[in-house]
């Protein structure tokens, strides 16, 4: 009996102490309403990116692996740790930043190493760059100091480089040294010259500092700068080691924000308005509150009008409700989409480009682009292996005119499919050896958009009289599976968003999934790099690829370009289908006065790699309601 | 003479065998036996998950690479230098290596260190994450158990009655709702459309600035945290205890004694507390037992809708990575929970009827 009454008065008292503890959490109807933020009346800025927190596993070194938010993959590292530069998608110009200014010399040649002024924008110092240059000077800005007081040197700088060689960034491979000129200048030297040096150092190295870096940058001098490499038993430990680095907190930095370290929880952290930074007075909010999750999570919030910009590729219902919502949509270009990739070892028949183009002017890819993702799904038009806003940037008005733009034409696919030897037998397609053409087509499951284009595709194939079998693999074996050579028709990827030169989109669309496939062991798409065009003749597509970026000379590398983009024209290696605009939301009128317009040229950033809020705040061009 | 020599014969053997009988009982006990079924199950199944999570479609080095590519739109070179520096993993290992590995490593107690982060022990990532599911899942399993058992047993008593018919078809429909499926609808009706609850500030196990430490408002600031997933555990679970609990009692209102009780002239609330309700709840202690053992891993979609730092997140964002150790470690907590629990299932019935230990 006392059991049993201890046991009921123990229950009773957990039960009103939970409903209690509901009651004073505001958990009950009572205690809702909308979050209230910035109770000391600061002015915030709400963002979406994901990170991992302390708790997780997440930590301060930002080079590794779950580092939190990390420049320059992150939106928001990059107000934490400013980079020496950004850059203008539109035009192809610079933002100088932490550095005011830079230039290509050769160094024999006693180049000097007095800083010539930049303007904000519009700074393009390649076109001056000599052709012999060899190593690639950068000045430094006064008065930009770290939030710690104390000002950024050159040395910063170099170390930092440095400590990119311990992650083996892809700069180190045009680059092999970086020493400090003065207090304020330093070189980087360039085994294989190349004009895209310039953003690997300008864009993607942000500086940190020395305070906290600078032991692993020497002994990143003293490991590779004997020779080492990543490979050797010396490099490989060094990188362990690197990787295992777990500062105690957040480096200082040199940007408007810092992070505030109590704040971290696995849904939201703050960033605290750094007051010594050079750009503190550019900034409208006293702090960024950054909201963790992907897109299943940050929808709702987003909805919920508590998120000024994010940037998850939310799916085309989620973009109608927040048209509904009054949330504007931002739609940037990312300078790549979905295409549609063949298995030549396997598909004898298509490997004559006529094939290919007759498939190309069989495929609305206007229709296929707005089925995947709406009004961010825009048909590819000039077909020339890269992004069509970088096309004038690169081709003549005259080599642009002689493109194909492959309009849809069902009437000429079929006559170009007769002329290589197809045949149609009622609806359907016969193949050159009277079997039907009957073909896979596989596409990632996981990717709503990149999977609506492959059932798209599959279906408009099939209306035109080809036999094809969507089939929806999961993401991470699709590539594998293509790789292998396991495939017929295979959705993949074109283009590149990280950097503009179509180097880097000439290499996904020669070497990803081909060369590359076969140096890992695969088959990949076999398609062959020493080729025969109309428009240029007998071409080894995998110099042109090599030879398109390196070199100071623009020009030449215009004219490589040019032929590639002939030879892509024309050979088709892939379909490209649409380019994937951003569905990004910007909320205005709530913390943000209001975003630019839609024919702002900051509207033309490929928006993962010179995000656009970053721009705005070092411009000073966002105004807090 | 002979009888008497005989039974002093067996006098004998048996005291001698009273005298060996400890440790001959206890290795061919049911305890013993139970516990080295337990350890092979676990062995068994753990040998299984080693190989399993390896026929995973990818690396984790391919799915980061494609991940770069696909996602932020890198190039192959790029994401392939930057997969290099970031995972000092040998995927080419032969898997039979791997696996002598990892058992003798489990034979240290140690669960290896994780792929995706480096330097970071398996164990440290699932002691800081297991808790806060213990907490969100256990606590909805308690209240689902307790409301539903009381709920269905009402309905059983009132069989056939309005509060029956509605009762049943609210438990169905709740029963069938997957829990993920339910916390969407829960975020968007109630957070983003009619705007009574606040998703955003609800997000995730803590508030912003919210240290972890022996306070108030630590603890109201946990509850308020984990009210939306204890609410979405406990509704999407709570209509199965309901039609069990039902079915349950109504066997037992069929049953002898309780027409006697009934007969005797005793109370009605007795007779449904005492009398039916003790053994009708019995059955439904098994499945209590087994859902006991689920609960560390029975949150992998929910966790992410809320942000709920549990090790149900955990283990999809490791699937998602393909991060070996981690995946292996949380499998074989889970096993180990699932076993464990069923192991005192079977010792307890074992006490109840002991014609199962034979």
């Amino acid at each position: 009996m006392v059991a049993s009454m201890n046991r009921r008065r123990f229950m009773g008292t957990a039960g009103a102490g939970f409903a209690a503890a509901m009651l004073s959490g505001g958990a009950l109807p009572g205690g809702f309403g909308k979050a209230v933020f910035a109770q000391d009346g600061g002015k915030e800025f709400h963002g979406a990116y994901p990170y991992t927190d302390p708790g997780a596993g997440g930590h301060f070194n930002t080079f590794v692996t779950n580092g939190i938010l990390p420049p320059p993959s992150s939106i928001y590292g990059e107000i934490m740790y400013v980079p020496l530069g950004m850059y203008f998608w539109a035009d192809g110009t610079w933002l100088p930043l932490v550095a005011e200014s830079w230039e290509f010399v050769n160094a024999a040649a006693g180049a000097t190493a007095e800083a010539s002024p930049a303007s904000e924008g519009g700074y393009a110092p390649l076109n001056s760059a000599p052709l012999d240059a060899d190593t690639l000077i950068v000045h430094l800005r006064d008065g930009v100091n770290w939030s710690d007081g104390t000002p950024v040197t050159a040395q910063d700088c170099v170390d930092t480089i440095w400590v990119y060689r311990i992650m083996s960034n892809t700069a180190w491979k045009y680059i092999d040294d970086a020493v400090v000129i003065d207090d304020k200048s330093f070189s980087v030297h360039m085994s294989v010259p190349s004009t895209v040096v310039e953003r690997y150092v300008i864009r993607s190295m942000s500086p940190v500092p020395s305070s906290v870096y600078g032991e692993w940058a020497q002994k990143a001098r003293d490991v590779f700068g004997a020779g080492k490499t990543i490979d050797d038993p010396e490099g490989a430990q060094l990188l362990d080691q690197f990787n295992q680095f777990r500062p105690e907190g957040p480096a200082p930095a040199t940007g408007p924000y810092t992070i505030d370290t109590a704040s971290i929880t696995n849904a939201q952290m703050t960033l605290a308005k750094n007051d010594n930074s050079y750009w503190a007075d550019k900034v409208a909010f006293d702090r960024v509150i950054n909201f963790n999750g992907e897109t299943d999570t940050i929808t709702a919030v987003v909805l919920s009008k508590d998120i000024d910009y994010a940037t998850h590729g939310f799916a085309t219902a989620t973009e109608q409700q927040m048209i509904a919502d009054n949330i504007r949509v931002l739609r940037p270009p990312t300078y790549s989409g979905p295409g549609m990739l063949f298995n030549y070892g396997k598909l004898t028949e298509l490997q004559d480009a006529k094939a290919r183009q007759a498939l190309a002017h069989a495929i609305d890819r206007g229709q296929n682009g707005t089925i995947s993702l709406g009004a961010s799904g825009v048909a590819v038009q000039y077909m020339a292996g890269f992004a069509d806003a970088l096309v004038p940037l690169w081709l003549s008005e005259e080599d642009m005119a002689g493109l194909n733009m492959y309009e849809l034409d069902q009437d000429k696919a079929s006559a170009m499919l007769q002329e290589v030897g197809f045949t149609k037998d009622g609806d359907t397609w016969k193949k050159p050896d009277g079997s039907d053409a009957a073909y896979e087509l596989s596409f990632p499951a996981e990717f709503a958009d990149w999977s609506a284009a492959g059932q798209d595709l599959a279906e408009q194939l099939t209306n035109f009289g080809f036999v094809i079998d969507p089939r929806a693999i999961t993401y991470t074996q699709q590539p594998i599976d293509v790789d292998q050579g396991n495939f017929d028709f295979a959705v993949r990827g074109w283009g590149n968003s990280t950097n503009p030169h179509p180097h880097f989109s000439f290499s996904t669309a020669f070497f990803t999934h081909n060369t590359l496939a076969v140096n890992n062991g695969g088959k990949g798409t076999q398609f062959p790099l020493q080729t025969s065009t109309e428009a240029t003749g007998d071409v080894d597509l995998s110099a042109l690829v090599v030879a398109s970026a390196e070199g100071m000379d623009v020009e030449a590398q215009k004219a490589n370009v040019a032929i590639m983009a002939k030879v892509y024209n024309e050979l088709l290696p892939a379909i490209p289908l649409w380019e994937r605009f951003g569905n990004n939301c910007a909320l205005e009128g709530v913390r943000v006065v209001a975003w630019p317009a839609d024919d702002d040229p900051l509207l033309k950033q490929s928006f993962y790699a010179d995000n656009i809020p970053a721009m705005m705040w070092f411009q000073g061009l966002m105004e807090a309601v | 003479m002979e009888i008497q020599a005989s039974a002093e014969i067996i006098q004998v053997e048996e005291q001698e065998e009273i005298r060996v009988n400890p440790l001959k009982k206890f290795f061919t006990g049911y305890l013993f036996r139970r516990s080295l079924r337990a350890l092979l199950t676990i062995y068994l199944v753990s040998t299984f998950i080693f190989f399993l999570v390896r026929l995973l479609p990818g690396d984790p080095v391919q799915v980061y690479i494609n991940k770069q590519m696909t996602q932020y739109g890198y190039s192959y070179e790029d994401a392939a230098n930057m997969a290099q520096s970031l995972f000092a993993i040998d995927v080419n290992r032969p898997v039979l290596l791997q696996y002598f590995d990892y058992l003798g490593n489990l034979l240290r107690f140690d669960l290896g260190t994780s792929i995706t982060l480096p330097g970071t022990s398996v164990a440290s990532i699932i002691q800081s994450r297991i808790w806060w599911t213990i907490y969100s899942v256990g606590t909805a399993l308690i209240i689902a158990f307790v409301l539903g058992s009381f709920i269905g047993m009402i309905m059983a008593y009132k069989r056939g009655s309005t509060f029956d018919g509605v009762a049943s078809t609210i438990g169905s429909i709740l029963n069938s709702f997957p829990n993920y499926l339910f916390a969407l609808m829960v975020i968007i009706i109630f957070g983003v459309q009619l705007g009574w609850i606040d998703y955003t500030k609800m997000r995730g196990s803590l508030s912003s600035g919210q240290q972890v430490e022996f306070s108030f408002a630590f603890f109201k600031d946990v509850i308020y945290h984990a009210i939306l997933p204890i609410m979405v555990y406990t509704l999407t679970s709570i209509g199965g205890w309901m039609l069990l609990m039902k079915s349950s009692t109504i066997a037992t209102l069929e049953e002898d004694y309780v027409t006697a009780a009934r007969a005797r002239g005793v109370p009605e609330w007795r007779v449904l507390t005492f009398y039916v309700g003790r053994n009708a709840i019995l059955p439904l202690f098994t499945q209590l037992t087994i859902s006991v053992g689920f609960i560390v891993g029975g949150s992998l979609l929910v966790e992410p809708i809320f942000q709920y730092q549990g090790i149900g997140s955990r283990l999809l964002e490791s699937i998602t990575q393909r991060d070996y150790p981690v995946l292996q470690g949380i499998f074989l907590v889970i096993t180990i929970s699932v076993v464990m629990a069923l192991f005192v299932a079977d010792l307890l019935y074992s006490r109840l009827d002991p014609r199962i230990r034979s």
